[in-house]
């Protein structure tokens, strides 16, 4: 089983989760027709999806046959402890980033103070000395606001 | 186009607000170039949505500055710290390095701005005089030609890029199932929306770029970050040897100049076969000169020749990829898809309406390429030496500023919060299909062409009463069908042939 985490199995199961996910979408959606009216030549609204579904799906079985037949031959993910570290600060830099979305989208109006938090918090997590992350965010911060508030106007409310 | 087009098109350029756009452009592209980590895709899916704010041969005056000054500046990381800013400057890091570490970097960046700028203006000179003839060609084609040029420029992306067919094909599918959401354009029916009114005009082509070569290459690369590794590399990079001068000696530059001018030439060519890019480009050009010249062996151990050859086939590769984007509305590589989706952005059609009902604009856009190549011309050699410093700056602080303006850029453009989600999904999306080595060309491809793709088969067909022997009894649909499936058998064949060969 883990030699199966190693290859292409993992996104070969990605592919036929969002190809299966698409083809149910189309099938339980009667509108979403695929033929249409094949005399007039018109195909239906679901033709395409569906095709691009079923190739997912298709394809991503192929990527894990794949994946089975290298054996954990390949390990594109090299899971090494500096590498750990770095999944690690990922994390945290997904995490803030979302968390910024997630406050902007509450607050509405303090996109400019969250995006300036942002850049501290980010910039922390990338182990920048503390004189300079303070003096970076003012410095970005007032860049985005000058550029992109003052002069092209852009109300930043979701 | 007339001289009454490309007169009245100068004429409109010559404002202070194009030529200060312009500059910017050419900075920036510079300073994208010069910094590691950054390519120019990545920038100009940054600075498109402010170009959005402006007015349109500004916001183009902006790009172009950009893109030219990106590729060239690439030549700055491959010459002094032996990593290729882009993928076209490859083979620059093969000749240029050896030169720095000899002393001669300074020349090594003069010959580099001075060889772009050669291979630039050739390449646009020849997108010039070609562009308008290859445009005329699509007047006969109708949607079995229009889908099947969309399909062979997909399966050029997918079997061309990464050298993983089956990789591609499925991001490719992605692609084209990301495309489809929206509303139907045929019956107006709402496919994938999940009842959210902002996703009835379909997913933007913009945030998706920003996220898959903005955030994504910033969470790539600190993925494979190592601090120590950074930490030596910038010890290496502050003893710096010595630059010396920039100009190289005129006598030596006219027996390059005949050699330069081919491999532009090729260069060109070979940008306009959609998804061959810069990389193969100047590999063959670098290859081919190696090959014919009588210091052939010098080259790859520091030969000037080398450099010149490689420099102006790297820029040479822009001409060709505009002209395949223009005429036929197929990216030449992913910078073109980025450049390609501002235009669909600005209501422009590529084809043969860019050099008609647009002919003015179409000939702004190639005046300004050649402005910007005066521009990096003039600005590249002036601060050669100077580029040299920003390659000392720490990859975190490039990092911070790339992830504010992913979010800050993907909201501007329409103002949709939904943007900012989509961008922040395909940056991790992105980062894993890196990890993966997933080739991501043809996800954009299939997204930019999969509605154009679909239109026309569904026009096809009704046109023809249903009958799929359409595309199959009109020849130049039949004959760009055969390229299609002969495209996604080559690499099938050469690997059978290759295995036959390791087993003999």
């Amino acid at each position: 089983m883990k030699k199966l985490t190693k290859g292409d199995a993992i996104p070969g199961i990605f592919s036929v989760i969002i190809g299966v996910f698409g083809l149910v979408l189309i099938l339980t959606n009667q509108k979403m027709t695929i033929l249409g009216n094949s005399l007039t030549g018109v195909l239906g609204p679901g033709f395409f999806p569906f095709l691009a579904s079923l190739c997912l799906v298709l394809l991503g079985i192929a990527l894990i046959s794949r994946g089975i037949r290298q054996n954990g031959g390949i390990d594109y993910l090299n899971l090494t402890p500096e590498t750990k570290k770095n999944f690690l600060t990922i994390g945290l830099i997904t995490g803030s980033c979302l968390l910024l979305l997630i406050i902007w989208k509450l607050t509405k109006n303090y996109f400019i103070i969250s995006l300036f938090i942002y850049s501290i918090v980010l910039n922390l997590l990338l182990k920048r000395s503390k004189v300079f992350t303070i003096i970076f965010a003012v410095v970005l911060t007032g860049f985005i606001y000058a550029l992109f508030v003052m002069a092209f106007g852009i109300n930043f409310r979701p | 186009m007339s001289i009454d087009v490309w007169m009245s098109a100068f004429s409109n350029l010559l404002t202070p607000s194009v030529f200060l756009y312009l500059i910017a452009g050419v900075l920036i592209g510079t300073l994208i170039g010069a910094l590691p980590g950054l390519s120019a895709t990545m920038g100009i899916a940054l600075v498109t949505p402010i170009t959005f704010w402006l007015d349109k041969a500004d916001g183009f005056a902006m790009l172009m500055g950009l893109w030219n000054a990106a590729i060239f500046a690439g030549g700055i990381t491959a010459i002094l710290i032996n990593t290729p800013g882009t993928p076209a400057s490859l083979t620059q890091s093969w000749d240029g390095y050896p030169l720095y570490k000899q002393g001669k970097g300074g020349l090594a960046l003069g010959i580099n701005v001075i060889y772009s700028f050669l291979g630039g203006m050739v390449s646009i000179i020849l997108l010039i005089l070609l562009a308008s003839p290859i445009a005329s060609i699509t007047i006969k084609f109708g949607p079995a030609e229009y889908c099947m040029v969309a399909l062979f420029g997909m399966s050029m992306m997918i079997a061309v890029s990464g050298g993983d067919v089956l990789k591609g094909l499925v991001l490719g599918a992605l692609g084209i199932l990301l495309s489809t959401v929206g509303i139907d354009p045929v019956t107006g029916l709402q496919r994938f929306c999940f009842g959210r009114t902002d996703l009835t005009a379909g997913i933007d082509f913009i945030p998706v770029m920003i996220g898959l070569f903005g955030l994504a290459e910033v969470l790539f690369q600190i993925y494979e970050y190592n601090a120590q590794q950074e930490e030596k590399d910038r010890e290496a990079r502050q003893v710096n040897l010595k630059l010396g001068k920039v100009l190289p000696p005129a006598k030596e530059m006219s027996r390059w100049t005949p050699r330069c001018l081919i491999s532009a030439v090729v260069a060109t060519i070979v940008g306009a076969i959609p998804a061959a890019g810069g990389d193969i480009a100047s590999i063959i050009c670098w290859g081919n000169s190696k090959r014919m010249s009588k210091e052939g062996d010098e080259y790859g151990k520091g030969s000037m020749e080398g450099l010149a050859v490689s420099s102006s086939a790297n820029n040479g590769v822009i001409g060709g990829a505009m002209c395949t984007m223009l005429t036929l509305g197929i990216p030449g590589d992913a910078t073109t898809a980025v450049l390609l989706g501002s235009l669909m952005m600005y209501g422009m059609t590529p084809g043969y309406k860019m050099f008609t009902e647009n002919a003015e604009f179409t000939a702004q856009i190639m005046i300004l390429m050649i402005l910007a190549n005066i521009a990096f011309l003039i600005i590249g050699l002036a601060t050669a030496k100077v580029c040299a410093r920003f390659l000392n700056m720490r990859q975190p602080t490039v990092w911070v500023a790339v992830s504010v303006l992913c979010i800050v850029g993907s909201f501007c453009i329409n103002k949709r919060f939904t943007d900012v989600v989509i961008m922040f999904a395909m940056g991790i999306l992105g980062m894993f299909l890196k990890i993966y080595k997933f080739p991501i060309g043809p996800l954009v491809l299939g997204l930019l062409l999969g509605a154009t793709i679909e239109k026309n088969v569904r026009l096809a067909m009704v046109i023809s009463g249903g009958k799929w022997s359409y595309f199959v009894t009109r020849p130049i649909s039949c004959v760009l069908l055969i390229l299609v499936i002969a495209t996604f058998l080559f690499p099938i064949i050469k690997s059978l042939v290759k295995k036959k060969k390791a087993q003999a």
